[in-house]
This record gives C-alpha cells, sequence and structure tokens, in this order.
C-alpha cells in the first residue's frame, strides 16, 4: 500500500513540475490561445474574421466553438460554461437580454476600462450601447447587431382583396380590418394574420407579439425611473383581447396545432409566403435575410411581392408606430485567462470595416452609426435595409433585467392560453397579473 | 452468525478466517460500484436535497450569492397554481401510461405467449422490445411522425374516411400515454414472462384437477405466485413514469397550455428557462417523495416487506 502511495505522489510531483516548466516556457513571448462561443448562423463570417486576424496578430490562435441547439437550451449552456475556469471561453456571444442577470452572477466582466480608451465606441448610439450595458451603466457587452419587428405582407393577396399599397396601418382595427378582407378571400390554406402565440418559442410570444403591443398602448411593463415592473390592467386586457379577436373570434390565425411547430419560422419563409399563403406576419426584419441572393430561401425580385410594414400603436396615437428590438452582444467572461487578448480581437471583429462585412452578409441591422451611413450598407439590393432602419428610430428595447426571463415566461403563457382558446382575455390578465407577482414580487409589481 | 464471528475475532478457526478473507475480497470488489452510487446517485440526491433550501439561481445575483431560505421554495411550490395541474398531469400519465398500460399490456403479453409456439413467442417478443430498445428520443420522432396532422396515423384512418386530426394538439395527454406505453411495455412483459415461465406446471394442473375455472387460477394461483415480480416491475415501471422527460418534451414540449406538463417537465421549465435552480431542486425533491410513497406503497399493498 505504501509502495502505491508512494508511486502516485511521485506521478503528482511529476505532473506538477511539467506544469511549471510549461508555464516557465510561455513567460517569453508566446502564442496565445482564446476560444470563441458564437451561434452556429455567424459562423463563416467569423471564420474569415479568423484567418484575418491571424495577419493581424500571428501570435494568436482563435478557435471557435459553435453552439448549437434549441434556442433555450443555448441559453442554459452558455451560462453554465461560464461558470467553471475549465469551460470558461473568452469571447462570447450573450443575448442581450441576459446582460443584468450574467453580470449580476459575476459571470461577465466589466468592459468599462477598455471601451474607455476605444475611440470606436462613439459610433453606438446610446441605447444600441444599452443593449450591452446592466442597470448601473456598467458595459458589459458590445452589440453585434439590431433586430426590429414589422408586418411582412403579401401584396399579391392586397391586391386581390382589393387593399391599398403600400399597406400603412395607422391603429390595430386597420391590421385586423385588412386581415379580414383577406380571410374573406375564402383561399384554402390561407393565413390572413399571423401572430406567435405558442410557448414553443418562449421568448417569441412575448417579445414578438405581448411586448410590442403592449408598448403600442401607450403604456410600458417596466419603469425603469422607479424600478418598479408595472401592468395596466386594461391595457394588457386590449392586448389579449387583439390577440384573442385574431386567433378565436375573427380566427384570422391558423390553429395553434400549426404554431406549435418547431420549424413554424422556417414553414413560413420557406414555402408558405412564397406560395402566398400568409397575408399578414408579425414578426422580424431577420426574414429578409435568407430571402436575399444566394441564402436559403432565395427569392428573386422579392420586394415587388413582399412589404415590410411598420406596426401601428393601438389608435393611432404617438409615436404612431411601436416594435421591440433585439440583439447579441460579445461579451468576455470574468473567468478567461485571455482578457486582454479577447478584448483586442473583439476589436477587431467590431471595426467599421468588418462590422459591415457582417451586415452585408447577413443583411443585418449594423450596431454601428458610421456602417449604417456606408452605401454599401443602403444598397437598393440589401432587402428592406430602409424599411427596417426607419422602425429603428422608435423600437424599445427589453427590460433586461434578472427576472425578465421568469417575466417573459408569464407573458408567453397568456399568449398562449388566449391562442388556444381556452382562456378568457380576462381570465388571461388576471393569471398574468398572478404570474408578474410571483416572478418579481408583490411589492416590485405596480398594477394599475 | 453472532457465534461465527466470534470465532472469527479470536481467530480460533481457520475456515472463518478463510470467510473472513472473503468477505474482505468482496468488499474489494464491491467498493468500485459503491463508489459510482456514491458519486453519481447518491451525492447528486444529498445536493439535491440541500440546494432545495436555498434560492440558488443559474444566473442573477442569488448564483453569486445562494443563500439558505428555509422552507421558501415549498412554500412557493405549494402556492403555484402550476404546481397543481403538474401533480395531476403526472399522476395521469403514471396511473395510465405506467400502471395501467405498461403492467397491463406488460402482463396480458406474457400471458397470452404463455405455453405458445416458441416462433410466436419469438416475433412477438421482438416486436415488443422494439419499443424498449429504442431511444428515447428516436421513439419520440417516431411518434411525432406518427401523430402529426399528416402522419402516419391520420393517413390509416383517412382511408376509412376520417377528417385528419391534430393528435398532439387535440389529444396531447393522450398522446404521449400512448407513446410511452409503446415504449414501455416491453420491459413489463419480459419480467412477467420470465416469471410465467418459472411457475411449473404441476401447480396449475394441480388447481384445475381440483375444478379451478381459467379466471380463478390466474387470480388465486398465478398472481400470488409472482407478487414479487408485480412489485419490482411496479416500483420501476413508477420510476421509470415518473421521470419521464424525453419523450414528453419531444413530443408536445409540455404544451399546449401546459396540458402535458408533468413534474418533470415543470422542474426543467423552472431551472432551466426561468433559471432559477433551488425552486427546480426543490420540484425535483417532490418528485423523489412521490416517487418513494408509491414505491412504499406497492411494497405494501403485495406484502413484500417482510
Amino acid at each position: 500500500m505504501k509502495k502505491r502511495l508512494l508511486a502516485l505522489f511521485l506521478l503528482l510531483a511529476l505532473v506538477v513540475v511539467n506544469g511549471g516548466v510549461a508555464a516557465a516556457a510561455s513567460a517569453e513571448p508566446a502564442p496565445v490561445k482564446i476560444q470563441i462561443i458564437i451561434n452556429e448562423d455567424k459562423k463563416d463570417w467569423l471564420a474569415e474574421m479568423i484567418t484575418a486576424y491571424q495577419a493581424v496578430a500571428p501570435n494568436v490562435t482563435v478557435e471557435q466553438v459553435i453552439l448549437e441547439g434549441a434556442a433555450g437550451d443555448r441559453q442554459s449552456k452558455i451560462t453554465m460554461l461560464m461558470q467553471s475556469p475549465q469551460t470558461c471561453p473568452d469571447v462570447m456571444m450573450v443575448d442581450g437580454f441576459k446582460i443584468n442577470a450574467d453580470s449580476a452572477a459575476g459571470y461577465l466582466s466589466s468592459l468599462d476600462a477598455y471601451v474607455a480608451q476605444w475611440e470606436d465606441w462613439s459610433q453606438y448610439s446610446p441605447n444600441v450601447m444599452a443593449m450591452g450595458q446592466s442597470v448601473d451603466g456598467t458595459t458589459y457587452g458590445i452589440p453585434i447587431s439590431v433586430d426590429v419587428l414589422g408586418l411582412w405582407y403579401d401584396m399579391t393577396l392586397f391586391k386581390e382583396a382589393g387593399l391599398p399599397l403600400p399597406f400603412e396601418p395607422k391603429t390595430w382595427q386597420d391590421v385586423l380590418d385588412a386581415a379580414i378582407k383577406l380571410r374573406d378571400l375564402n383561399k384554402p390554406d390561407l393565413i390572413p394574420l399571423y401572430i406567435y402565440v405558442a410557448k414553443t418559442f418562449p421568448e417569441r410570444g412575448s417579445m414578438r407579439l405581448f411586448q410590442p403591443l403592449y408598448n403600442g398602448t401607450g403604456h410600458s411593463i417596466y419603469d425603469p425611473q422607479t424600478g418598479k415592473w408595472t401592468i395596466n390592467r386594461q391595457a394588457a386586457l386590449d392586448v389579449c383581447n387583439f390577440v384573442n379577436t385574431v386567433c378565436n373570434v375573427e380566427k384570422l390565425a391558423p390553429p395553434l396545432d400549426f404554431g406549435i411547430q418547431n420549424a413554424v419560422e422556417t414553414i413560413l419563409q420557406e414555402s408558405y409566403m412564397k406560395e402566398h399563403k400568409v397575408g399578414i406576419w408579425l414578426s422580424g426584419n431577420w426574414m429578409a435575410s435568407n430571402w436575399a441572393e444566394g441564402k436559403q430561401y432565395a427569392w428573386e425580385n422579392v420586394t415587388d411581392e413582399v412589404g415590410f410594414a411598420k406596426i401601428p400603436t393601438q389608435s393611432g396615437q404617438s409615436p404612431y408606430y411601436t416594435s421591440m428590438s433585439g440583439g447579441w452582444v460579445w461579451c468576455v467572461p470574468e473567468l478567461s485567462q485571455q482578457k486582454d487578448a479577447a478584448w483586442e480581437f473583439i476589436k477587431f471583429i467590431c471595426q467599421k470595416d468588418n462590422s459591415l462585412k457582417m451586415a452585408l452578409a447577413y443583411s443585418e441591422l449594423s450596431a454601428r452609426m458610421d456602417v449604417m451611413a456606408e452605401p454599401a450598407y443602403n444598397d437598393a439590393s440589401r432587402l428592406y435595409v430602409k424599411e427596417s432602419t426607419d422602425i429603428m428610430g422608435f423600437t424599445k428595447f427589453r427590460p433586461s433585467l434578472e427576472v425578465y426571463p421568469q417575466v417573459s415566461l408569464a407573458l408567453t403563457e397568456a399568449m398562449e392560453g388566449i391562442g388556444m382558446g381556452i382562456v378568457t382575455p380576462e381570465a388571461a390578465v388576471d393569471a398574468l397579473i398572478a404570474s408578474l407577482e410571483r416572478a418579481v414580487g408583490k411589492e416590485n409589481l405596480l398594477v394599475e | 452468525m453472532a457465534q461465527r464471528w466470534a470465532l472469527n475475532r479470536s481467530g480460533i478457526s481457520l475456515e472463518s478466517r478463510r470467510s473472513h478473507n472473503k468477505t474482505v475480497k468482496a468488499a474489494g470488489f464491491f467498493l468500485p460500484a459503491l463508489a459510482m452510487l456514491l458519486l453519481f446517485y447518491i451525492g447528486p440526491m444529498v445536493m439535491t436535497l440541500f440546494f432545495s433550501f436555498t434560492n440558488m439561481a443559474m444566473t442573477g445575483v442569488h448564483a453569486k450569492h445562494v443563500q439558505f431560505i428555509g422552507f421558501g421554495n415549498f412554500a412557493r411550490v405549494f402556492s403555484d397554481p402550476k404546481f397543481g395541474s403538474a401533480i395531476r398531469n403526472t399522476l395521469v400519465f403514471l396511473v395510465c401510461s405506467g400502471i395501467l398500460g405498461q403492467q397491463v399490456c406488460g402482463f396480458l403479453f406474457a400471458l397470452l405467449m404463455k405455453k405458445k409456439h416458441k416462433a410466436l413467442r419469438r416475433f412477438v417478443g421482438m416486436v415488443v422490445t422494439v419499443g424498449w430498445i429504442t431511444p428515447e428520443i428516436i421513439a419520440a420522432f417516431i411518434f411525432a411522425a406518427f401523430f402529426a396532422k399528416n402522419g402516419t396515423l391520420n393517413v390509416i384512418l383517412g382511408l376509412g374516411g376520417i377528417k385528419p386530426i391534430s393528435w398532439l394538439f387535440a389529444f396531447p395527454m393522450v398522446s404521449v400515454i400512448i407513446a410511452n406505453i409503446w415504449k414501455g411495455t416491453a420491459y413489463a412483459m419480459l419480467m412477467f414472462q420470465a416469471a410465467l415461465d418459472s411457475i411449473s406446471d404441476e401447480v396449475e394442473e394441480a388447481s384445475m384437477i381440483d375444478g379451478a375455472s381459467r379466471p380463478q387460477i390466474l387470480r388465486y394461483i398465478t398472481i400470488p405466485m409472482i407478487k414479487s415480480t408485480f412489485a419490482v416491475t411496479f416500483v420501476n415501471v413508477t420510476l421509470g413514469t415518473l421521470g419521464s422527460f424525453v419523450l414528453i418534451y419531444t413530443l408536445t414540449g409540455g404544451g399546449p397550455a401546459g396540458a402535458t406538463t408533468t413534474l418533470s417537465i415543470f422542474m426543467y421549465e423552472q431551472a432551466f428557462l426561468a433559471y432559477q435552480i433551488g425552486y427546480g431542486m426543490a420540484i425535483a425533491l417532490i418528485l423523489l417523495l412521490i416517487g418513494v410513497v408509491f414505491s412504499l406503497f406497492y411494497l405494501r399493498a403485495l406484502n413484500m416487506r417482510d
């Protein structure tokens, strides 16, 4: 037994000595390795960036790790990777709504000192900057791109129904009226108005349905001044009634069994829209990226067939339109061993030229103002950039506080209950208020 | 036994020393398994118990500063309206798919195949076992395709002029129950088959001569003779069904509108979508307790504790 213990001890000693030697060797101007974790959709652009970075910093090796899977699981995985020094990457893509929670948990390192010396930081407008900042104003992430919501509409169907083009609804009723006319075309398989009510993707029913509509009533679910979550009973009821009208009263949306499919967005984007089976679709500007030439669902002359309208406020009140924006940011985790190298790499990929490349490659809205002023960025071949940029003027960002994921889940559940037709709008509002009280605490919720 | 130990300690008997050595050797072989059990089973269980009394979160300030909050999570669970429906769904799923479905189907298959031709036994056995050996995620995809609106079931029903039904949406609980029965029947069947085969023909023949009818033989002879198998299968199937996650999550995601949210789905949602790890652990603990209660109930009902 003693012999064995001795052998074990010797082995351990050997490992320690070896490690020491390795550490001593790396004290010289040595190769640095950083690991970057990204979502699959950005991999081609990033691979190009990594190759280009080799020329700038030959001693730095960048390893790209692609995270796959459903959005919710990816979020959990990202969080868990950041919890251990063994798995913690050096740069990662984080969804903006998690900045407050992840920084409060101590997962992210402050980038304040870095951005203070970064002249390009002035190219980000304050509301875009806020995407990567916590409530106390500390910067934890550099915004990658911005997205907005609007109403995709089928011009062919609009013409058939005798609706004026372009579609410029001033109130929610205008949207409903148009959808009713489309429904009355009595076409088989036609979806007059598609909205996200299923919980399959929790953030959709919340951020892409309840929140933009609720903001369109002139209310906001969070008041940063008082730090309280607020819910106006009447406004919430109006939103629920709108959804109820669409799903149950006027039957403008397809049954929920269509919406609960995982691939619903792909189905709409890939076939339904092209086959003129969708009248109006409340969704994001990113749909256009796949319709662009050479892309997955390339669609020739799409701009002659599909328009992108602004979502009106409830009764046309100021600011006349509503939208919600999200977006991802580049972060450096607290447990990263190569923070400086990580920051240098972020700076490189966020340069004007590289940001422009990304915006062009993915038909995205840039987070940088100087990129947005570039002729190439505003080129007509870039689908719906003008329409989307207009929306950026009044869009709102999610109140990305710590409890936001729970709030968001409650909002989605309210939408799904109505969408299924098993909950009345009144009951949905009551249940929503109860869920919100549980999520944020009674003392933090103001019910008007 | 005590005597032998006494002898052993005094070192008188050579034979008992040998037996002592044997025990040590056996313990040595047993140790790795015990270590694994401790590390991967008991350890997480103790951790679950511990963290269920904290406000641990996956992210946010409670990820950094975990506090002991006593029975806070449990108070919250019992006042959560979703908890009631999750318990209800869990029990419906457990009773219908695990206890009634898998057990009864498994027993019937085993009974009907008893003393039948070998080729038939082999064929039926293979068909039923396919479900069991299919990985859960694949079984889920198979049933997603089977129940889909343009899926196999509707195509078959369509031949009879029945309009397509969106099964996973209109009858979500029934759908996942059927999927789970298909998946798990083989286990019960194999267990019962082995047990039934172990009953010697003479016993049944004797009772037949005594004038017992077939149902009477089943009721008073066969079932009592294999009640230990019943207990083991009941416990295993119950625990397996309570913990069932992949099948339900892949088929319905717990929806629509929570109609198939069992405790395990509810636990996942709270821990990994709402990031409330402590709260999720409390739900896990309740799930564990339900399993224990059911197991004890079976053992007692079948008089197995002695």
